[in-house]
């Protein structure tokens, strides 16, 4: 009797997992066929594909609005403006035919391009230089909501770009006129050395007028209500699962794109991407801390140094943090090699100055940070030196203070270890962890309700101006209550002297050392890096120091 | 042939001699409800096993992390970082130190003492993090499932034993309360109070008490019609003593067992908020965040996982096999 | 019976409205505005705001709110550019709901099958082992599990597909994982419910009568313990599809649960009110079924006319 009842268990169990089993078979048949003949045919006649995974959902497809790495990326495949990076990161021509011819005209600086005659939309209208008007009065239209980055007009200098922003002008006023079909001016009031990486900036990319305003509020939601000119077209986007870009067969450079198709997906679980890897799913995946440490030693991995820089903002709101030998103290007091090397471990490097290493050059062709030194370091005498003197001077024994971080995964370990590191080398100080998310972070910034931030900043474009001119009295992104008229001075001058790169550099460099090393108005973490996997057939798979992270035009699929 | 002659004659008997209240006594000794429920409680060996655990692991939370001479948040990443587990006498279950390719990582970090269950990438003892996430979870579950109790009583109480309208209006609340999913309330109250122990534990009030509160009334529903309690309002109790008399005591079981049941509720929830990112701040541990960490480092360093997910699948089979226990053990029906 | 659940219906909309109410005001209180951000300055927010009526007091906001719901009206996302959040929604529940069904399909029938057979069996090993099963089931946290199965059967084995969206065999090892939570309650669920049963007078004159043992486990004995599983089954469904968020996360599936989540940390207000009113609407629909079917079902209740007390 026993016996039977257990074989009855059994053979229920058996029939219910080969049900299981069954339905799986007969469903799953098809597309089983299709994965081997993918992975045979990649052996003997490998194809022009490539296959990622993305963090996030596009956001939005239009870019006089974006504001985000994922929209840059995609924008940087299927559209296209003046200028572009190539694998060299080097920026190159693109819609413009080779370099602008400029002109002394008053105290303006005309700006003359010519355009790619062949260059069409993916809809078979030309491209032209009034594309190009339509989108930036756009930008600076005070009316555009959300548009984010328009201040980048007024940071080049285009004439009447601040006045139409602050609702002063009309957008026709803005220093740009297409003077025939492939001739555009732009005319800027001063001489800006790193115009090329601002044109190569999805917000200063072209729209088509005609097709943007018949879609009206429609534009951009699906693929069917986009328009593309880049080497690449959106052929399919399923929202938040994934979308494929294809060859644009339309492209006035299409014989130099080599790539067919790019199969992308919106995989948010790292562990998951990483499966994803390890089962030939994917080319390409980010790693973070100890998934470095585990497959470090394989041929695929790669670390690069990237050009963002991370540190504390000290709110000087706070009593405390008034005070320079506190801010001092703090941002001295903590062993930041060992928090590169054993836990962020991706190739990130201590951050000694606001400017990151390699990013740009002085006129005499120094490293911007080598010319400037080191302005920050580990030094636990010191800190200690600086703590003292600064209680001593506050009349106080004990301080508490709180410290703002953002709430990602990668991070709470992080902080735990830098505060940890401040409470054990600075007696008295009591530091207390708030991980908010980033919309919160934002807000209690804005607001200064916070004692000390972590925060990061990556370059917009190729200028040390790019990461100093945040911090002058007043400014939107200052939100730390620092004013130093010396510093203020300094950027006001660099920003007017374009035309003697020397002065300016002196004036930069300067202005940096009173930031960093006299004001400690910030305390420096580290210069990210970034650690991947990525499957050595990609030819030229690599990120951009700054811009959109990817240029997939250059890139190509080995045999393999 | 086996006719045995009937010499059994009447002086063989006798009358007993049984006085009146010898009659109404009771031969096997007296047993109450709680020790009739213990008594059947102690027989279910599942039961008893999760009663023991669950001792285990409370003494092992409040005693075990003064074992070690660290603190929770005692780092040191250059010298001990992702230490694995090393056991002395148990190196052959595989706590020996020793990573995937069998390398020695004390060895390798010149390190003497022996860390039980490894350090994480701080160089913590996950040994003393571990049981004191322990203890931060369970109390937390624990507050949490009072508080639950406590309003749910009292709800429910209230509703079912007043009736009428009050119940009406009382049951309208629950219903209106109990449609807005658990996720959303939880999630949107956390956001607004801010991270922490407090405002996880009055979040999992808020949507918990309302079951406690269902099972309490359908019982009083139940017990206010019966005999005992009309003959003591016969009697003349008043309300007070109906309730805390004869009411209470006889839901009692019932609010117990949904207790045991709520408490690994309330612990895996809160699990689950960590691995949103809602949970106990930083450096403090808990065992949803500790294994959030663990399944982050799973395919890295499985030990950092292993600990807190067995404590955690440990904690819930055991109230879960005790809930079980207690249930049968206070049903009358179950009574052999 | 219609009075009943017309009157049922009244209620649930009642409900509606206090929740779109409460919602509304709490997803005000929170900290943080969906405009944040590092680039837009304080006028350009305050364009933003002034688009979406977010510069209005928050009772006008809400009477806008619900005029435009009665319109079947929603809203546009604040994060993916104006896109209508009934388009999002939908376009999201599907795999949820796909993979919750299949788990709750797949997890009743285990569920039940190990339930009865641990009454059965009840006192035996094959009881234990059919209990810690489902013990297990509820112990080990789903996504503990759903890491392990992607690790294990997808990457080593190769056997399924390791994560994203498709045919059948892309639903198997998420709907597994979710399942596993199923099988565990109904299980357990379905034991208490056929001691139950098997100890009632009924059963005995059944057995007493000289049916045989299948008859009175099947026709007498599961018929009627699984009247009871109806009401712990709707509240499930509905856990599972919205609930699912961490699975969808491991499998990448393009959920729903994970766009709520994503809808609070981006503070875009006309999606949390969309995605919170779809799980409340499914909820309480779903408890209103249950309540239906069990009156149907069970013969011992009448809903509506033949109430006492």
């Amino acid at each position: 009797m026993k016996g039977k009842a257990k074989w009855s268990i059994l053979l229920s169990l058996l029939l219910v997992f080969s049900l299981v089993l069954a339905a799986c078979s007969s469903g799953g048949s098809s597309s089983d066929k299709k994965d081997n003949k993918t992975k045979t045919s990649s052996n003997d006649n490998y194809k022009q594909v490539m296959n990622l995974a993305e963090t996030e959902e596009i956001p939005t497809m239009n870019t006089t609005i974006a504001d985000d790495q994922v929209s840059f990326i995609v924008f940087n495949q299927v559209y296209e403006g003046l200028y572009t990076m190539n694998e060299k990161d080097e920026l190159v021509p693109a819609l413009a035919v080779g370099d602008p011819q400029i002109e002394k005209q008053g105290s303006d600086y005309v700006y003359t391009f010519k355009l790619q005659p062949n260059a069409k939309w993916s809809n078979g209208d030309p491209v032209t230089a009034n594309d190009f008007v339509y989108a930036w009065q756009k930008v600076v239209d005070p009316k555009t909501k959300g548009a984010s980055y328009n201040y980048l007009f007024p940071t080049l200098g285009i004439k009447n770009a601040q006045e139409i922003i602050d609702g002063k002008m009309p957008p026709d006023q803005l220093g740009v006129k297409a003077v025939d079909d492939h001739t555009l001016e732009v005319t800027l009031t001063k001489e800006v050395p790193y115009y090329k990486s601002l044109f190569a900036f999805p917000t200063f990319f072209p729209q088509n007028k005609k097709f943007v305003e018949s879609q009206g509020k429609n534009y951009g939601l699906e693929v069917e209500n986009c328009v593309f000119n880049g080497p690449y077209v959106l052929d399919s986007w399923d929202h938040n699962e994934g979308w494929v870009y294809k060859k644009n067969p339309t492209y006035w450079d299409k014989d130099n794109v080599h790539i067919d198709q790019i199969n992308v997906k919106v995989v948010k679980d790292l562990q998951a991407r990483i499966n994803l890897y390890m089962g030939g799913k994917i080319d390409a995946v980010g790693l973070s801390k100890n998934w470095v440490a585990k497959y470090s030693d394989r041929d695929d991995f790669r670390k690069k140094l990237g050009t963002s820089v991370y540190y504390f903002k000290f709110n000087e709101k706070n009593k405390y943090l008034k005070n320079p030998n506190i801010r001092k103290a703090i941002s001295m007091g903590w062993d930041r090699q060992a928090y590169v090397d054993k836990l962020l471990n991706n190739g990130s490097v201590v951050a000694t100055g606001l400017i990151p290493g390699g990013f740009v050059k002085t006129a005499d062709g120094k490293d911007f940070r080598e010319a400037n030194g080191d302005l920050q370091n580990y030094d636990l005498e010191k800190a200690k030196e600086y703590w003292q003197k600064g209680l001593d001077e506050l009349g106080v024994k004990n301080v508490e203070l709180e410290i703002l971080a953002y709430d990602g995964p990668d991070y709470k370990q992080n902080i735990t270890y830098i505060a940890n590191q401040l409470q054990k080398n600075l007696p008295g100080l009591k530091l207390k962890i708030n991980q908010q998310e980033f919309k919160v972070m934002l807000d209690l910034e804005d607001n200064l309700k916070y004692d000390i931030a972590t925060a990061g900043w990556g370059p917009d474009y190729q200028d040390p101006m790019t990461f100093l001119d945040m911090f002058t009295t007043g400014n939107g992104n200052n939100q730390m209550a620092y004013s130093n008229p010396e510093y203020d001075k300094l950027i006001k001058e660099a920003g007017e002297k374009a035309d003697d790169p020397a002065a300016r550099d002196q004036l930069l460099l300067q202005a940096e050392k009173i930031l960093i090393q006299d004001d400690a108005a910030l305390g420096l973490m580290y210069q990210n890096g970034g650690a991947s996997l990525v499957q050595p057939y990609l030819v030229n798979f690599a990120s951009h120091p700054f811009g959109p992270d990817y240029s997939f035009k250059f890139m190509s699929v080995k045999k393999h | 042939m086996s006719v045995v002659n009937d010499n059994i004659t009447l002086d063989m008997f006798q009358p007993a001699q049984i006085s009146a209240d010898e009659s109404d006594r009771i031969s096997a000794p007296s047993i109450g409800f709680w020790k009739d429920a213990w008594l059947r409680l102690r027989k279910n060996k599942a039961a008893v096993v999760g009663l023991f655990f669950i001792v285990l692991i409370v003494i092992m939370a409040i005693v075990a992390p003064m074992l070690s001479k660290y603190g929770i948040d005692d780092q040191d990443v250059v010298n001990r970082q992702n230490l694995y587990p090393r056991i002395p006498g148990l190196e052959w279950l595989g706590f020996d130190g020793k990573d995937s390719t069998g390398m020695d990582t004390y060895e390798l970090n010149g390190v003497k003492q022996n860390f039980w269950f490894g350090t994480d990438e701080l160089g913590r003892d996950i040994w003393v993090r571990v049981w004191a996430g322990t203890r931060i979870s369970l109390i937390i579950a624990l507050i949490a499932s009072i508080g639950d109790c406590l309003i749910g009583v009292a709800y429910g109480g209230i509703s079912a034993y007043y009736g009428g309208l009050v119940d009406n209006v009382m049951q309208r609340v629950i219903e209106i309360l109990a449609g807005i999913p658990n996720l959303v309330l939880i999630i949107l109250f956390i956001l607004w109070l801010g991270g922490g122990m407090t405002s996880i534990i009055l979040a999992l009030i808020i949507s918990g008490w309302i079951g406690m509160a269902r099972i309490v009334r359908g019982q009083v529903l139940k017990l206010k019609n019966q005999e005992f309690v009309l003959a003591s309002r016969t009697l003349g109790s008043s309300d007070q003593r109906i309730i805390w008399k004869h009411l209470i005591p006889n839901v009692l079981g019932q609010i117990i067992i949904t207790l045991m049941f709520t408490i690994p509720g309330a612990i895996f929830f809160e699990a689950f908020l960590s691995f949103i990112g809602l949970g106990i701040p930083a450096p403090a541990a808990s065992l949803g965040s500790l294994n959030q960490a663990g399944f982050e480092n799973l395919q890295i360093y499985p030990y950092m996982a292993l600990f807190p997910a067995l404590i955690l699948s440990i904690l819930m089979i055991s109230f879960n096999l005790l809930a079980d226990g207690l249930r049968d053990a206070f049903d009358p029906r179950m009574r052999k | 019976m219609a009075r009943y659940i017309a009157g049922r219906i009244g209620y649930l909309i009642i409900t509606l409205f206090i929740i779109a109410s409460f919602t509304f005001l709490l997803m005000q209180l929170l900290p943080g505005s969906p405009f944040n951000s590092e680039k837009l300055t304080a006028d350009q927010i305050q364009i933003l705001k002034h688009e979406y009526n977010l510069d209005d007091p928050i009772p006008i906001q809400f009477i806008h709110y619900i005029g435009g719901m009665l319109h079947g009206d929603f809203g546009v996302s604040f994060t993916y550019d104006g896109r209508p959040v009934s388009d999002l929604i939908v376009h999201r529940i599907g795999p949820s709901a796909t993979i919750g069904f299949e788990a709750v399909v797949f997890g009743t029938i285990v569920g039940l099958l190990l339930g009865i057979i641990a009454a059965l069996k009840r006192n035996t090993y094959i009881d234990y082992l059919a209990m810690f099963i489902a013990v297990l089931g509820i112990s080990i946290p789903s996504f503990v599990f759903a890491g392990l199965l992607q690790y294990y059967i997808g990457v080593k084995l190769e056997w399924l597909p390791i994560a994203f969206w498709g045919g059948f065999k892309f639903h198997i090892m998420p709907a597994f994982s979710l399942a596993v939570g199923v099988i565990a309650n109904i299980a357990r669920f379905m034991r208490t419910e056929m001691l139950d049963v098997l100890g009632q007078d009924y059963i005995v004159t059944a057995t007493a009568k000289g049916l045989s043992k299948a008859s009175v486990i099947f026709k007498h004995s599961v018929r009627n313990a699984m009247i009871p599983i109806v009401t712990i089954l709707g509240p499930m469904v509905v856990g599972i599809m919205t609930g699912s968020l961490v699975i969808e996360q491991i499998f990448a599936i393009p959920g729903i649960g994970d766009q709520f989540v994503n809808s609070i940390t981006k503070r875009d207000y006309p999606m949390i009110m969309g995605t919170t009113l779809l799980f409340s609407i499914l909820f309480l629909v779903v408890i209103l079924i249950v309540d239906i079917l069990y009156g149907v079902i069970d013969p011992r209740i009448r809903l509506g006319g033949g109430r006492k007390s």
